[in-house]
């Protein structure tokens, strides 16, 4: 190639490049190198830290989330037996009702048969007073009315021989 | 109450007091008359139960009425010592108690015989005699006429009635009718 063809030329030219590029280099490993790489270093630790750190996060988010839907599967479940539980205590309270309304009905339905049949009771004692009361008077204005003498003294009569067996019968 | 025990107490010792029992009958009738005259003369227990009249007084009264009714020294002494301690009150308690005494005594009971109509002897010697005979006592009856029983007797010896009148039967019938079950 003619580039290498004219080396002869620029050989001191080379070498003196190559000499400072070594003593660049030199230079540069010294002074420059060792703070660059210790930034770079110090970026890949931050970087690592950073990385690790997300990784952290991520797993703590993971795990977070983990414990976030079983909390919400608790939450749900607890929700599910409130609902059960107010349904069924609902339930109970209605049938509860159903009963008293049936026990208060029936308790009404007691009285009203137990306020009929005294009213009835009421009702027929007063008509057998009444009854009662018509034939007594009849009977004694009949009796007084046809006991003439003779039948009073036969009356008296019997009723000392009743009065006298009775307290026969007493003593013995 | 108190009265039962005062009149009970002094009948008995009235009753003790007498030991023939024959004299137990006029001592009876002159209690009973002391009691009639309490009963009928509202002014004569007024008399003896007023505090402002003297003992003297009351005392004076006393033989007056006993001389009057033809009392006996035991009823004298009684009524006496009674209007002293201020029990001259109490004398109709002490004639039933000294009534009850007596017929005790004298193995005898009081009968009252309620009917319709005055009783015949008959009638009366009858029952006497059947209840003599049922009681094994002498019987005094006491007849009494009450047109309330429409007819028939009552009898009534002591806390016992026989009630055989027609009134009572009535009020039998009406109570079974008044009982008597509607179905």
């Amino acid at each position: 190639m003619p580039q290498f063809e004219q080396v002869g030329v620029f050989s001191s030219l080379i070498f003196w490049s190559l000499v400072s590029f070594a003593i660049l280099f030199i230079l540069l490993k010294k002074y420059a190198f060792p703070p660059i790489l210790e930034a770079l270093e110090e970026r890949e630790s931050k970087i690592r830290t950073d990385i690790s750190s997300a990784e952290q996060l991520r797993e703590e988010g993971q795990k977070l989330k983990v414990e976030l839907e079983a909390e919400l599967k608790k939450a749900h479940e607890k929700a599910n037996t409130i609902v059960q539980l107010a349904h069924d205590e609902a339930k109970k309270n209605q049938e509860k009702l159903l009963q008293e309304t049936q026990s208060k009905i029936k308790q009404m339905q007691l009285e009203a048969e137990n306020e009929i049949k005294g009213s009835r009771n009421k009702l027929f004692s007063e008509i057998r007073g009444y009854a009662a009361e018509l034939t007594v008077a009849s009977a004694e204005k009949f009796l007084k009315k046809r006991l003439d003498d003779k039948a009073s003294q036969d009356l008296i009569n019997e009723s000392i021989d009743e009065v006298i067996q009775s307290m026969e019968q007493s003593a013995n | 109450m108190l009265e039962n025990v005062i009149g009970k107490r002094y009948a008995d010792a009235l009753s003790k007091s007498i030991e023939d029992t024959e004299k137990l009958d006029g001592v009876l009738w002159s209690l009973q008359g002391f009691c009639s005259a309490f009963e009928t003369q509202p002014d004569l227990v007024r008399f003896f139960a007023h505090p402002g009249i003297s003992q003297a007084s009351k005392t004076q009264m006393v033989q007056k009425l006993c001389d009057h009714l033809k009392a006996g020294d035991a009823v004298r002494s009684m009524i006496l010592v009674l209007t002293e301690r201020k029990k001259v009150l109490f004398l109709r308690s002490i004639a039933n108690y000294f009534e009850q005494a007596a017929d005790k005594r004298l193995n005898q009971v009081r009968v009252t015989v309620s009917a319709t109509a005055e009783l015949a002897k008959e009638q009366v010697s009858r029952l006497r005699d059947a209840l003599g005979r049922i009681l094994d006592k002498k019987i005094i009856i006491e007849t009494r006429v009450d047109k309330s029983l429409i007819g028939g007797i009552t009898l009534q010896v002591g806390d016992t009635v026989a009630d055989a009148s027609l009134r009572n039967r009535l009020s039998i019938l009406k109570q079974a009718i008044e009982k008597e079950e509607v179905v």
